[in-house]
């Protein structure tokens, strides 16, 4: 009996335990709010610390940034560059082929051109401007950089993922188990929660503001990362027009989705795929997703109000807005 | 070694705690508290229901929150951008209003509901 007492107790004392904070921290860095969430050790100083240096090298506003000095030197020099870009323009570009350039690292110009226009800008302007977008003339050798042509290198797209990836190498170098780390629109789900159970994250709403959700998935030890139509967007002639660019046309994505989620654990791979995938449409995307080599779960939003499910999120979706129906793929 | 009346009450107590616990630890989705946030540092935190106006400074930008019971909204801003204030009222655990400009987040907290949004 006094075996069944103690049992009892240290069971009282365990359910007690579910019940720990995490080591939190919220700051702004990368152009967006980050929010941590880490049990059992206190990281969150060394992982805001690294996003910071990250911040420091990719940013492509700050001056003496690696991304800052490549689109300066305008293609007439090698450029010497972090180990950091190295590997992460090493990857992406990897990623490029693999998407067949609909992710491309080298859309800045493009960007630009949207968004220092008034309205939708000229047709010939977008098509000179494309015509620079090739991640094939972005050069490396060894610990230095040059972009071959008039485009400029624009790492905002994959910046976070890569911070992401940073952050999940410290995790696991500490022995760290069970966090949530949210890098703006990213979620890295570490582990499992306190509780032993999956993480509930929710799919944002493309039509409303990016804490409300039409669907949760319920994961564990993976990353999300989402592209939509609701992101950055400006409005020309009541028309709505988003940042995520289709390296076909030089104009912002247009098709039948409104979003895509990319649910891997690799959070470059996921940054590059969900811009893609969205790029693709909800077809040639679950075409994709069947014919890659990289096995990756997506939840796709469409406009005709659908949410698309690939088989791994199998009973672990639910619909929380009626105005939505779920759908495998 | 036959177990005596006294080790049932202890065993009943032992279990009858573990389930409150269990209970407690995972509340509704209903939040408790709303926490404004400048710079990474709570500014101030508001147990629910709470009802008043109040003025909060970030880089040079001002926001006024709103809490009405069980639910908060940024009211006012003078942020260029006034996305925090078109985010409307948060009434869920998760809810946010951020703004960027003004380095201030508004966020409903508790016990129960999502982890986190992915966008």
């Amino acid at each position: 009996m006094r075996k069944l007492t103690s049992f009892l107790l240290v069971l009282l004392l365990l359910s007690g335990c579910t019940s720990g904070k995490p080591y939190t921290m919220t700051f702004f860095a990368m152009d967006t709010f980050m929010s941590f969430s880490i049990y059992g050790e206190d990281l969150t100083e060394e992982l805001s610390r690294r996003v910071y240096e990250l911040e420091d090298i990719m940013s492509e506003t700050r001056q003496g940034s690696d991304v800052c000095n490549i689109n300066e030197s305008k293609g007439s020099r090698y450029v010497e560059v972090s180990p950091q870009t190295v590997e992460l323009l090493l990857r992406t570009i990897e990623l490029c082929h693999i998407t067949d350039g609909l992710f491309d690292p080298t859309v800045g110009a493009l960007k630009q051109l949207w968004e220092s226009s008034s309205g939708i800008p000229e047709r010939d302007k977008i098509e000179t401007t494309l015509s620079n977008v090739d991640y094939n003339k972005l050069l490396i050798k060894g610990n230095t950089v040059k972009l071959e042509s008039s485009a400029l290198l624009d790492l905002g797209g994959v910046a976070k993922g890569y911070a992401c990836d940073e952050c999940l190498d410290i995790l696991r170098e500490n022995g760290v188990s069970q966090a949530l780390l949210q890098l703006g629109g990213s979620v890295i789900a570490h582990g499992t929660n306190i509780d032993g159970k999956d993480w509930k994250i929710g799919i944002r709403d493309p039509d409303g503001s990016a804490s409300e959700y039409i669907a949760v998935v319920q994961v564990s030890d993976t990353i999300l990362t989402s592209s939509g139509d609701y992101e950055r967007f400006k409005e020309i002639d009541g028309v709505r027009y988003h940042h995520i660019f289709d390296t076909r046309t030089g104009y912002p994505v247009s098709n039948d989705l409104r979003s895509v989620t990319i649910i891997y654990p690799e959070g470059i791979t996921g940054d590059v795929l969900s811009t893609a995938v969205f790029a693709m449409g909800l077809q040639d995307g679950l075409s994709f997703l069947y014919s890659s080599d990289i096995e990756f779960d997506a939840v796709f939003i469409t406009k005709d109000m659908k949410i698309v499910y690939t088989q791994g999120l199998k009973g672990k979706i639910e619909v929380t807005d009626g105005r939505y129906s779920l759908e495998a793929a | 070694m036959k177990p005596r009346r006294g080790d049932y009450f202890i065993v009943l107590i032992v279990l009858i705690s573990a389930l409150l616990l269990a209970f407690f630890s995972r509340a509704s989705d209903e939040p408790a508290v709303v926490t404004v946030m400048i710079d990474g540092k709570t500014a101030q935190s508001f147990s629910l229901p709470h009802i008043g106006e109040y003025e909060f400074s970030g880089n040079g930008y001002s926001c006024v929150v709103e809490l009405d019971e069980m639910k908060a909204r940024v009211k006012e801003c003078d942020c260029p951008d006034g996305d925090c204030v078109s985010v409307g009222w948060l009434e869920k655990c998760g809810d946010r209003a951020v703004c960027l400009p003004a380095r201030i987040i508004v966020c409903m907290e508790g016990n129960g509901g999502i982890d986190a949004v992915v966008y």
